[in-house]
């Protein structure tokens, strides 16, 4: 049937009223009733223009030195916020102007059900919103064409439209629970407000952990997602509420909103987290991690999803998609773009698989992480329910959560928070080590017990969470440079103590002894650099940089390398490395590597510019270090190949070839240049010696595993 | 031409109606063949419910005063003016009826009352001087 | 969906507000094609039934039909139903043109002769906002919309109250003249017994929440009767049982019956005391029914 049937009988007009024609003649109504509404836009249209010009041109404000660019951003900001005013009057009005007048009755004596009353209202009461939004928009972009050029107002016209139906949202939901407009707009602007600094802050912050990342990325969607709730109670509280009875009507209204909201932030929710989880072939950004050299198993942080970047942005230029943030250019923000998904990822180095994923809380940095050399076992340290609003720091510090987990039979083997005899470690502050055979983590971190709070010390624990022991020796890395290792032979540590001495610390529970300080007054500070114990346990290569005040001004640093044997006795300096002759406060990047099971030690010492680098050898019981024929003009690393007497110094820029180092001193070619240039990233050697890299491929990132004498490489991942 | 319903008398609206019908045919002022108004316009015009004008004209019709044409309205019937008599009879009954109470209620004799009725039918009004 | 030849039946309708109750039993029946007539005293509950009615409030117990329909049915029920409140709230920006037109929209059918009728009948400018009417005009605007929907019920509550003669005349009028044979029917709540006695054929009386009196107009006036009985001086005369508004002066008592007046005058009669029985109009019988009504209802 199309359309209504009339038939004339006795001036009567019959017609067949099809449920669109009876919603039209509300409709026309409701629109009809509203148009004051549409002349105050109007008005609001022409005077955003006209405040514009005033500004402009009037000389007092020429005092603030009011910029042309900044003029365009009031502007934009004005013609964005002005119909957000509109769509409060007009959903404010629609039910509690009508209680105010008494004429609510009137409404539904009709022959409609409440729904379809509310539906007219909040559709005429949208178009209202609607109109007016446009006039206020389209007056102000025609009467000032240059400015609305300066101002990108069609990339902000989606946010608007969120804002407008948001703030829609609100306004009908508090019309329906007030007995007049003014009382409707009072509790729209205070419920508004709760609603988006109140869940913003408390939601947010418990949604962050929920989803793995920054909700208010997506603020459309949760927008949105209120925007329905306030709908839906307010549709309810129509339908259901009592006429007469005006506390029955709010002991109904809020308690819905509040079920709407809590079913709209939880529905948002597990959509979000299934948008965001980990697909292989979606990642974008792959961050190696602490490679454990020779070992299997190689962890990543990968980051999916990405945030769309600003309208009308350059694509290379990184912002945040902020509404009134002006353009950055390319390179201006500190951060990339943000991602929804992020994930650490442990792949098989030979199968490319992965082995496990974690979906990473919402920080941007990661946490610590850590695998044990024969790829058995992965710990994650992860710190819930930070929030990072463009600061490093956490906003509310809570306990660091560990996972270890078996990556071999995909089990999980603890989580949580490590606690034993009432003492709990509160906060795990460094990355975590395994020892050699993967028997022992060890990792820094501040406890609390009955006693009170303990700054910082380190513990070791069995991957199993058992065996939790606090070995009290300060160590306080990363802070001040003080790195701690496990030995080989897996029965000690070595840390730094609070008074500066390097110790041996017994995994037993004995005592730590000191093996070697440095005791000089004229040092001021001492950085220490490197910190390697050999393979067989026998020794310790110690990379120094002492601060030593200077004549006749700054500071100078001197960078020294010291060899200590473990079994006791005097360490010695075997390397010394003058400061720079330019500037000589400059530290002296210094690596060390162990080839052959500790029978070599290369050092490769260099400023970070590339001069002056210095590639020595020592052989234990030689009293000092030969330098090689080398000199490296370019910053490159140097990493031993795991069960080899070689090791490779991989450039840090694109135009040399990675070199490989033999036991005698000489250095030959490996690979290309063109290989260095693509894979950037050298991340360390699997247990096959193979290198791993990270390089490009198709613009995206990837991990590729490559034959240091073939050149062959293959893709590991993604 | 009808006067208007008097509410405070007591008096059921529906004999008020039929009485001021009596009253017109008995006095001349409505004659066979004249239409009276219809239902409605009655009803609308006395501000009554028109079930009563309805119940009045049924009955009149039954007693012979009115006589209904389909379609054409409401007419004085013929035999109207017989009727007149009997009727003129009863409305001046009912009214001595009502003047017989009160006579009772005084206590006034009823040869006094008598006279004073002769009075006021001669003279036409109240001899004030004739009473003591 | 039979009606049973009723408009309005209800069964035990009881509405409470808290512990407030509003409505307390009423078994109401309201016949097609009558003018039934709701009165009752301020408070009384006359309101809330017609609310019921139009589901803007639900009972708490019992049932309530309209035609056969529960009400519960709002919609379906009120595109058969007109209503016009005291002090009609109306939408004062709004021209009583647009009102018609937004109306005639709203249900299935629209008789514009019958607004056009009215209207003009009563002089009110089709172009006039409804904030410059009197309120004599307001109701009769109000009134000529819901006519021209053609109701097959017409609630008037209080409508009445507060207007000038002229525009009560013409409220009445209009209401008489959409009596078109029996299809349609009135329920009018008010105080203003004196126009509603003329017009309605039936009526019931709302106290207190309970309805205590329904009956055809007529019958109830036939039936209730002020007796008046002279007797001697200072005799204390025994009123027969259901009498209420008993006055006793010196040498006469009165009383108001309900039921079985005419036995009870000639039962006096017999007896020798001068016996004589008055009509009553309808505000004096709800006036001895309110007086007479048991307190501490619900």
């Amino acid at each position: 049937m199309s359309g209504p049937i009339r038939a004339r009988w006795g001036g009567l007009r019959l017609s067949n009223i099809r449920g669109i024609t009876i919603m039209r003649s509300l409709l026309i109504r409701e629109f009809h009733q509203g148009r004051s509404l549409l002349a105050f836009s109007a008005l609001l249209g022409i005077l955003v223009p006209a405040g514009y010009v005033a500004l402009s041109h009037t000389s007092p404000y020429r005092l603030y030195a009011v910029g042309q660019s900044e003029l365009a951003a009031i502007f934009g900001k004005l013609i964005l916020l002005l119909p957000l005013v509109v769509a409060l009057f007009a959903g404010a009005g629609l039910f509690a102007a009508e209680r105010d007048r008494g004429t609510l009755p009137v409404l539904f004596a009709l022959p409609f059900s409440r729904r379809r009353i509310w539906l007219a209202k909040a559709l005429a009461g949208l178009a209202l919103t609607g109109t007016g939004a446009a006039i206020i928009v389209g007056l102000s972009v025609l009467l000032l064409p240059q400015a609305a050029r300066a101002f990108p107002v069609a990339a902000f016209l989606p946010d608007l439209c969120l804002g407008l139906i948001f703030v829609f949202s609100v306004a009908l939901f508090a019309s329906t629970v007030s007995g007049s407009a003014i009382a409707a707009m009072v509790v729209a602007l205070l419920l508004g407000g709760l609603l988006v600094l109140g869940m913003g802050f408390v939601w947010m912050g418990l949604a962050g952990p929920l989803l793995g990342y920054h909700p208010l990325l997506d603020l459309a969607l949760w927008g949105l997602a209120f925007a329905a709730a306030l709908l839906c109670a307010s549709a309810l509280v129509v339908s259901r509420g009592e006429l007469l009875q005006s506390r029955r009507r709010h002991l109904l209204a809020f308690p819905a909103l509040l079920a709407g909201l809590l079913v709209s932030v939880f529905l948002v929710s597990a959509v979000a987290r299934w948008a965001t989880r980990y697909q292989r072939d979606r990642v974008e950004v792959v961050l190696p991690l602490h490679a454990t050299p020779g070992s299997p198993v190689l962890m990543l942080s990968t980051q999916a999803d990405p945030v769309p970047l600003e309208r009308g942005a350059d694509t290379k230029g990184w912002s945040r998609r902020a509404t009134g943030r002006e353009t950055n250019e390319v390179g201006n923000s500190s951060r990339g773009p943000l991602y929804r998904s992020a994930y650490y990822v442990a792949i098989d180095l030979h199968s490319g698989r992965e082995l496990f994923t974690l979906r990473q809380p919402a920080s941007p940095d990661p946490q610590g992480v850590a695998c044990s050399k024969d790829g058995r076992f992965a710990a994650v340290t992860t710190v819930p329910g930070s929030i990072t609003w463009g600061q490093p720091e956490e906003l509310y510090p809570r306990p660091s959560r560990l996972h270890v987990y078996d990556l071999q039979r995909g089990t999980r083997l603890f989580a949580g928070t490590p606690e034993t005899a009432g003492v709990k470690v509160e906060h795990i502050d460094s990355w975590p080590q395994w020892s050699g055979s993967g028997r022992y983590l060890a990792f820094h971190a501040s406890s609390r017990s009955i006693e009170g709070r303990n700054p910082g010390s380190l513990w070791i624990m069995h991957p199993d969470g058992t065996g939790l022991r606090d070995l009290h020796i300060w160590a306080p890395y990363p802070f001040l440079h003080r790195p701690w290792v496990w030995s080989p032979t897996e029965d000690v540590l070595y840390a730094y103590d609070d008074e500066e001495q390097l110790c041996r610390v017994p995994i037993d529970g004995q005592k730590p002894e000191v093996v070697w300080s440095l005791n000089d007054p004229a040092v001021r500070k001492t950085y220490v650099l490197a910190l390697e114990p050999s393979p067989d346990g026998r020794w310790l290569a110690l990379a120094l940089s002492r601060e030593i005040a200077g004549d006749p001004e700054g500071i100078i640093r001197i960078t020294t390398v010291h060899a200590i044997p473990t079994s006791g006795g005097q360490g010695r300096a075997i390397a010394t490395f003058t400061p720079h002759p330019i500037h000589p406060s400059r530290i002296c990047n210094t690596q060390l590597a162990w080839v052959a099971e500790g029978r070599s030690l290369f050092i490769l010492a260099g400023f970070f510019d590339g001069d002056n680098s210095h590639l020595l050898r020592w052989h234990p019981g030689e009293s000092i270090s030969e330098p090689t024929d080398t000199k490296l003009t370019y910053p490159a690393r140097l990493v031993a190949i795991p069960e080899s007497a070689e090791a490779l110094v991989y450039p840090g820029d694109g135009d040399h070839a990675p070199l490989l180092l033999n036991e005698d001193g000489g250095l030959r070619p490996v690979l290309s240049a063109e290989f260095a240039r693509e894979h950037s990233w050298f991340i360390g050697f699997d247990d096959t010696g193979r290198i791993l890299t990270r390089g490009w491929r198709n613009d995206r990132p990837a991990v590729f595993a490559s034959d240091l004498h073939t050149g062959r490489s293959q893709q590991l991942y993604p | 031409m009808f006067d208007p319903i008097d509410t405070k008398s007591g008096l059921p609206f529906y004999r008020q109606i039929t009485d001021q019908i009596h009253r017109a045919v008995a006095a001349g002022k409505l004659q066979r063949g004249d239409q009276l108004p219809s239902v409605r316009e009655l009803a609308m015009q006395l501000l009554v419910n028109p079930n009563t004008v309805a119940k009045v004209y049924r009955d009149l019709e039954r007693d012979g005063l009115l006589r209904a044409r389909r379609g054409q309205g409401t007419y004085i019937a013929a035999s109207a003016s017989s009727l007149a008599e009997r009727e003129r009879s009863r409305l001046i009954a009912e009214q001595l009826e009502q003047v017989a109470t009160d006579v009772r209620a005084f206590g006034m004799p009823s040869e006094s009352a008598v006279d004073l009725f002769r009075d006021i039918l001669t003279n036409g009004r109240t001899a004030k001087e004739g009473l003591s | 969906m039979s009606d049973n030849g009723y408009a309005v039946v209800s069964q035990r309708l009881t509405k409470c507000f808290g512990r407030k109750v509003a409505l307390d039993c009423v078994d109401i029946h309201v016949p097609v094609g009558s003018i039934y007539g709701l009165v009752g005293p301020n408070g009384a509950g006359k309101t809330t039934l017609i609310r019921c009615l139009l589901d803007l409030l639900r009972p708490t117990r019992g049932s309530l039909t309209v035609f056969g329909c529960d009400a519960s049915r709002g919609p379906t029920v009120r595109r058969r139903i007109g209503h016009v409140a005291a002090l009609q709230p109306m939408w004062e920006w709004m021209r009583v043109r647009e009102l018609a037109k937004f109306m005639s929209g709203c249900y299935p059918r629209w008789n514009a002769d019958a607004v056009s009728r009215l209207l003009d009948r009563t002089g009110i400018d089709r172009g006039a906002r409804i904030e410059t009417l009197s309120r004599g005009q307001r109701t009769l605007a109000a009134l000529a919309v819901q006519i021209g929907h053609d109701p097959d019920l017409l609630i008037l509550d209080e409508a009445l109250t507060g207007l000038d003669p002229l525009a009560r005349r013409e409220i009445l009028r209009s209401v008489i003249e959409m009596m078109h044979g029996q299809r349609r029917t009135v329920l009018i709540a008010g105080q203003d017994l004196s126009d509603m006695e003329r017009i309605c054929d039936h009526v019931g009386i709302l106290v207190e929440g309970r309805l205590v009196v329904e009956a055809p107009l007529e019958a109830l006036r036939l039936r209730t009767k002020r007796l008046r009985v002279s007797h001697a001086p200072d005799t204390q005369l025994s009123t027969p049982a259901g009498a209420t508004s008993v006055e006793r002066g010196l040498r006469e008592t009165r009383f108001v019956l309900g039921d079985g007046a005419d036995d009870v005058l000639h039962e006096l009669r017999a007896q020798g005391l001068q016996t004589d029985a008055d009509d009553l109009s309808l505000e004096e019988i709800v006036v001895c029914l309110a007086q007479s009504a048991p307190a501490g209802v619900g």
